[in-house]
């Protein structure tokens, strides 16, 4: 009776064990988070990114650049980004900004100032932040925007500009003043 | 000696006190002239849309231009700069509204569909559906060009193929 006893013991010992060891997560399945750290960085740079042409597309100036290894993004101190493209050429400063893994979309955060270049009444548009994309050369921010160009002064809330076709829209809450040329 | 006729001598007396007459009205006409064109035009708007080359600025959705005593309403402006100063103001609207108020502190007031202020030479022309209202009388023609310093109607419709109607209120003519 005994000898029966422990035998079925025994045997219910084992069936959990092996359910046990069915059941087990799989060390595959346990997901640990991925270490977030700068895995390459440079200081005080020039970028010169170049069209199909082989000519000068835009330079990206900072301070510092930290790429991290998780993101794929670069924070960026400092940065100066000028834009060179005929008739349609800008410079916007930043305090910082991010470069996603893309290199496509460049945020530039804080102090914010994109001035037109080469012009007698340059445009100059200052804002908390700026989204620019270095393909499509389209840049757009939901904060509030401040922007004057000779004796014209507009603020707004929000904006979406095209470079390539010279169109600024400004989004929300409009207000322009304009100075009167006297005849 | 040649004595010169009394009657000449009237006739000159009369036109320098004529003169003299009308020299404040003048002068005060110059000072509302220059308080008015040097105020900047305000725009206010939804949206707004911004042609560098062209200058052009396109406000939308509760457009609202106000210089000085001035001020236009509409659902859509056109701001036209030249040499980056604004030159003419275009607005739309159904019906586009202006409003100015005038030194006696009643308001002129006037509608249309369409409305061009060109604010440096302070004119305001009102096309389609024109209508002018100022102390009691109404202006109705498809075109109406006023001026808004001195505060007249200057033209009725320049081609004169539509009749302009004109209706002034019963005491307005007792008063006069």
């Amino acid at each position: 009776m005994n000898k029966q006893f422990t035998l079925i013991t025994m045997a219910i010992i084992a069936m959990i064990g092996i359910w046990a060891v069915i059941n087990a997560p799989d060390e595959a399945e346990i997901v640990e988070p991925e270490p977030h750290f700068v895995d390459a960085y440079v200081k005080d740079f020039t970028l010169v990114a170049m069209d199909e042409n082989g000519l000068p597309y835009y330079t990206l100036t900072a301070d510092l650049m930290e790429h991290f290894n998780d993101t794929g993004e670069a924070e960026i101190t400092q940065p100066i980004f000028s834009i060179d493209q005929d008739a349609k050429a800008w410079v916007i400063s930043a305090r910082n900004g991010v470069i996603d893994d893309n290199n496509e979309w460049v945020t530039l955060n804080d102090d914010v100032v994109m001035l037109q270049k080469d012009s007698p009444t340059p445009l100059e548009l200052t804002t908390s932040q700026l989204r620019y994309n270095t393909r499509t050369q389209v840049a757009n921010t939901d904060k509030e925007v401040n922007i004057t160009q000779g004796s014209l002064k507009v603020r707004s809330k929000g904006l979406s500009f095209d470079n390539s076709t010279g169109i600024l829209e400004l989004l929300k809450d409009v207000n322009g003043t304009y100075v009167i040329k006297n005849q | 000696m040649l004595t010169e006729p009394m009657s000449s001598r009237i006739s000159k007396l009369s036109i320098v006190l004529a003169v003299l007459a009308t020299a404040p009205l003048a002068s005060l006409a110059e000072q509302r002239l220059v308080r008015d064109t040097s105020a900047p035009v305000n725009i206010q708007a939804d949206h707004m849309k911004y042609e560098l080359q062209s200058g052009i600025s396109e406000y939308t959705g509760n457009v609202r231009v106000s210089q000085s005593d001035i001020e236009l309403t509409g659902d859509k402006v056109i701001a036209i700069q030249q040499d980056k100063v604004v030159k003419n103001i275009k607005v739309s609207g159904s019906p586009a509204t202006y409003r100015q108020k005038s030194e006696d502190g009643n308001y002129i007031q006037a509608q249309s569909r369409q409305m061009e202020y060109k604010a440096a030479q302070n004119r305001l022309v009102l096309t389609d559906k024109a209508k002018l209202e100022q102390a009691g009388s109404i202006m109705e023609s498809d075109q109406i060009i006023y001026d808004t310093v001195k505060q007249v109607v200057i033209a009725g419709d320049e081609k004169a193929n539509k009749r302009v109607n004109i209706t002034i209120k019963p005491d307005k003519i007792k008063k006069q």
